[in-house]
């Protein structure tokens, strides 16, 4: 103890000699001052007697006793706490995995679907082509849209070119929509499975992105069977990247239909028929919004069937430049007729003649282009608003006639675009948006046929369209939605 | 690692002390009960972080003075101290009970400290021990303590700066921190 003897002894020091805490030095410093100074020895006194009574009205049994019954009241209360405010955290890990699952299958089908749009000569198209199958596969039939099994149709006083077992037209069951999982069923039936045939000859075709608010599903294009009419249709709605994004593709005269929630991020795949099958195509009747969003055109009964043509080997891919200017050339790139022309040439036989017979398969893929930056609607959806400039961007790996309608809910079309194209060629087709006045949902559709087409004999204003499309396909201002076509064998 | 039994006895050998270092800052028999038995509960909690070095009373009393502190400062809060407080540099008379005027003066110029800081300078302000002394107690070095003292010094000349009328204590504090080289 380094205290200096002419102040008095702190107190602290005090109780700390009391408690027989100081060390032996300090102490017998303190036991000499106490003998020496009465003053202190009284100060000692009284907290020794303060201890005394301290300790008589705290005794240290129950004050332990206390000690213990607090600590274990306040560390219950201390787990009631944290049990009852972490109770979510064993939700965050069932959810984080849930929304990477989710994420992962939103990748999965884009990237599929994008695979499922291939360009002219795409050197994966034959996978594509599958894709496409599998979308129509997956798409949704509502069971009244489809011809029972047991009311079988057959083209009607049409000459059959192909196959008879291919010109029977089946129904197919029609099975209850699944959810979170895309039906892989047509991934790997090839491309050119004769299963195909109907498809591509006989029957309507149709690609349809749409943005339906919860129908989910495209729209099938309805396209005269036996007409050689190869159909592709775009429904959209709504704003892109919100709400129910769907794209589907009809086949056969029947629709098909992926949809999307980009809220939820939820896949639903409803199933259909087999794209192989024919169906009776018959006039949707009136329904509610939920089931016109599901709802399939189909094509009349097929008048003609031919066999299906091997698919040619495939070109190499010629892909849409990113930046490409508004207003798009008239004539063909170049390269690309010769690249589709080459193709042709490579097909010798009746193979490849066959395969230059068959009307091409269309392929849809939507572009949205703003402030110079290009992004893919993943879902097949855009928006354009009045006056925006819209491109119909259409390439043909064979020459066909092209027929570029819209139509809207009310039943009324409007043909934007007409004309021949050949095989290889590329054309950017300006559309005036919205194409038709008034309100209510609209459609675009593309249609590709051997022989020319009329808007009334392929999409008749008796057919009802679906009401659920809120909206039409919009595009923000200075930006033009492309809904490219590419046709394959 | 401390066992219940001896905590016991470091009750029996120190709760006294204890409770008067408590109510010594308080000054509140009932509160300075109550920081006693959380000084200890405290002790219990954090007893993996006394390793012996010093003294268990030093350990608890630094406890208790935290405690005791915290305590001023939530009356701080709650208007009380801060009205007397006030109400003494309104009238610039000093108060009678000295020790409630150096309790009220170092709530407010404390603020901000850390709490071995705060424990140093109560033991140098408030108890009256020397910085020897003070070191004996914590088991830190003379050096060590020296610092903190400066540190605390700073501080409340800073809080001067800040707040002129700061009180006794700051002034006192100031004070120190100019004469220092």
């Amino acid at each position: 103890m380094t205290s200096s003897s002419k102040r008095p002894v702190p107190e602290v020091m005090l109780l700390r000699y009391l408690a027989g805490d100081l060390p032996a030095a300090e102490r017998a410093q303190i036991d000499a001052e106490r003998r020496d100074s009465p003053e202190l020895a009284a100060r000692i006194a009284e907290l020794e007697r303060e201890q005394a009574a301290y300790f008589s009205t705290h005794p240290p049994d129950a004050a332990a006793h206390r000690l213990w019954t607090q600590l274990s009241v306040e560390d219950s209360k201390a787990i009631a706490r944290r049990s009852t405010t972490r109770w979510w955290r064993w939700f965050l890990l069932p959810s984080a995995a849930t929304a990477a699952a989710v994420l992962f299958a939103v990748f999965v089908v884009q990237e599929s679907h994008e695979r499922a749009t291939p360009t002219l000569g795409d050197s994966e198209s034959p996978r594509s082509d599958v894709e496409l199958a599998e979308a129509a596969q997956a798409a949704p039939a509502a069971p009244e849209q489809v011809a029972p099994a047991s009311e079988p149709t057959r083209a009607p006083a049409e000459p059959v070119t192909g196959p008879a077992d291919e010109s029977k037209t089946h129904a197919a069951p029609s099975k209850p929509a699944a959810t979170g999982a895309v039906t892989r069923a047509a991934r790997k039936r090839p491309a050119t499975d004769k299963q195909d045939a109907p498809t591509a000859l006989g029957g309507a075709e149709g690609l349809a992105f749409g943005d339906g608010g919860g129908g989910g599903g495209g729209v099938g294009v309805a396209a005269p069977r036996g007409s050689g009419v190869t159909g592709t249709g775009m429904g959209g709605g709504g704003l892109a990247g919100k709400g129910t994004q769907g794209f589907g593709r009809g086949a056969t005269g029947t629709g098909a239909g992926v949809s999307r929630s980009g809220a939820a991020k939820k896949e639903r795949v409803v199933e259909r028929e087999e794209p192989s099958r024919d169906v009776e195509s018959r006039p949707a009747p009136d329904a509610g919004p939920a089931e016109d969003a599901r709802r399939v055109y189909a094509a009349p009964p097929p008048v003609a069937v031919v066999p299906q043509a091997p698919a040619p080997k495939p070109a190499p891919k010629v892909a849409l430049p990113a930046n490409e200017p508004m207003v798009a050339p008239e004539s063909a790139a170049p390269h690309e007729a010769k690249s589709a022309a080459s193709l042709a040439d490579d097909a010798d036989g009746a193979a490849g003649e066959l395969a230059r017979r068959a009307p091409p398969r269309p392929h849809a893929e939507l572009v949205l282009r703003s402030g110079g930056e290009v992004r893919r609607s993943r879902a097949g959806t855009a928006s354009a608003g009045a006056g925006d400039r819209v491109f119909v961007i259409a390439e043909l790996s064979r020459d066909a006639y092209v027929l570029v309608v819209a139509a809207r809910a009310a039943g009324t079309v409007q043909t934007l675009w007409r004309g021949r194209m050949t095989a290889g060629e590329r054309r950017e087709i300006p559309v005036t948006w919205p194409p038709t006045g008034g309100q209510g949902p609209l459609y675009l559709f593309v249609i590709a046929s051997d022989e020319p087409l009329d808007a009334a004999g392929v999409l008749p204003e008796s057919t009802p369209l679906p009401a659920s499309y809120a909206g039409a396909i919009r595009a923000e201002a200075g930006s033009f939605v492309r809904l490219r076509v590419t046709a394959r064998p | 690692m401390i066992e219940r039994a001896e905590v016991e006895q470091l009750y029996a050998r120190y709760a006294h002390a204890l409770f008067r270092r408590c109510r010594q800052l308080v000054a509140s028999e009932a509160d300075a009960q109550e920081l006693v038995q959380e000084t200890f509960l405290q002790f219990w909690r954090g007893r993996e972080r006394f390793r012996g070095d010093s003294s268990p009373f030093t350990f608890l009393y630094r406890i208790a003075t935290n405690l005791s502190i915290d305590k001023l400062r939530r009356r701080t809060t709650a208007g009380s101290q801060v009205e007397l407080l006030e109400t003494e540099m309104a009238s610039g008379q000093p108060r009678q009970d000295a020790r409630l005027t150096a309790m009220s003066e170092l709530v407010w110029l404390t603020e901000g400290l850390d709490d071995e800081t705060l424990t140093i300078a109560v033991m140098l302000h408030v108890d009256g021990l020397t910085q020897e002394e003070i070191a004996a107690s914590l088991g830190l070095s003379r050096r060590t303590i020296g610092k903190r003292v400066h540190k605390f010094e700073e501080h409340v000349a800073a809080r001067r700066v800040a707040h002129p009328s700061g009180g006794a204590a700051g002034e006192r504090a100031a004070a120190a921190a100019e004469d220092r080289p």
